[in-house]
């Protein structure tokens, strides 16, 4: 009831300004003459021709085109997505304490698979 | 070291990335799978992933070829020796259809002959079947995985 006693005077405000401003009368009148339209000879409007649809042929290429560039943006897109490794955590080694150097190797001592294919 | 320098010569020219002296690979092949290992590198910072593509002089051995491109040709821009080494060089010869994978000092304790041999069985297939690129792709994916798990062992 309460909220009833508070939604029926709001919306008798909201109404309010709409009733009052239902006379026929504008507010506002102009103080100088309106220009009426200059009466013009007749001359008889030339309609301009209806545009003809394109063909086919060239709508099928335009929309093939379209198509085509949609899957070149997309490729490039995610090509450089991909190379840019956004979302992709970095993995990192911890360097072990020491090794020992084999075969005269500085950097590598042979440890390899192999096969034959 | 000597008797491989005396039998292979001085280090050929090679790449950061991909080196194909066998010319097997196209244009667009090498671009790919430069592309897929700088992303390696990226996912990988210490480590770098090369490979060797040659026609071996006759008498020669992949393996050995391997070690000894490994410690002569210099693949990272810093110079990295002993357990600060994290290269993989993959030598790959379609000629003999023979391929060995090997790592830096710094990786043995993490990848075991296993793993290595893996990596390269995946891309066996494909080798076999004339398909080099295809193949190296199947071998990076499957040891960028197997780094993954690997990693993740270890940290949790």
């Amino acid at each position: 009831m309460k909220l009833f006693a508070l939604i029926v005077p709001l919306l008798c405000l909201a109404a309010s300004p709409l009733v009052m401003a239902q006379s026929n009368e504008p507010i506002f009148q102009p103080s100088h003459n309106i220009a009426t339209n200059t009466p013009t000879p007749s001359a008889t409007p030339t309609a301009a021709p209806p545009a003809e649809p394109l063909p086919l042929g060239w709508q099928i290429a335009i929309g093939i085109g379209a198509v085509l560039a949609v899957a070149a943006l997309l490729y490039g897109a995610i090509k450089a997505w991909r190379h840019a490794n956004f979302f992709d955590r970095q993995y990192r080694f911890s360097v072990p304490p020491s090794a020992q150097l084999r075969f005269g190797g500085k950097r590598c001592g042979g440890k390899m698979g192999t096969i034959r294919f | 070291m000597k008797r491989m320098d005396r039998k292979y010569g001085k280090a050929p020219l090679h790449t950061r990335y991909l080196t194909d002296r066998a010319e097997r690979l196209t244009i667009a092949e090498l671009k790919k799978l430069r592309e897929e290992l700088h992303v390696f590198t990226k996912k990988f910072p210490q480590l770098l992933f090369s490979i060797f593509i040659t026609e071996l002089p006759p008498g020669g051995e992949v393996t050995e070829f391997a070690f000894w491109l490994a410690n002569r040709a210099q693949f990272s821009p810093v110079e990295a020796r002993g357990v600060e080494n994290f290269d993989l060089l993959l030598a790959l010869d379609p000629a003999t259809k023979s391929a060995a994978l090997t790592v830096g000092y710094g990786l043995e304790e993490i990848l075991c002959e296993e793993d290595l041999s893996g990596a390269l069985q995946a891309g066996a297939a494909a080798w076999n079947e004339g398909a080099i690129a295809a193949g190296l792709h199947a071998s990076i994916d499957w040891m960028t995985e197997k780094l993954r798990e690997l990693s993740r062992a270890r940290t949790s």
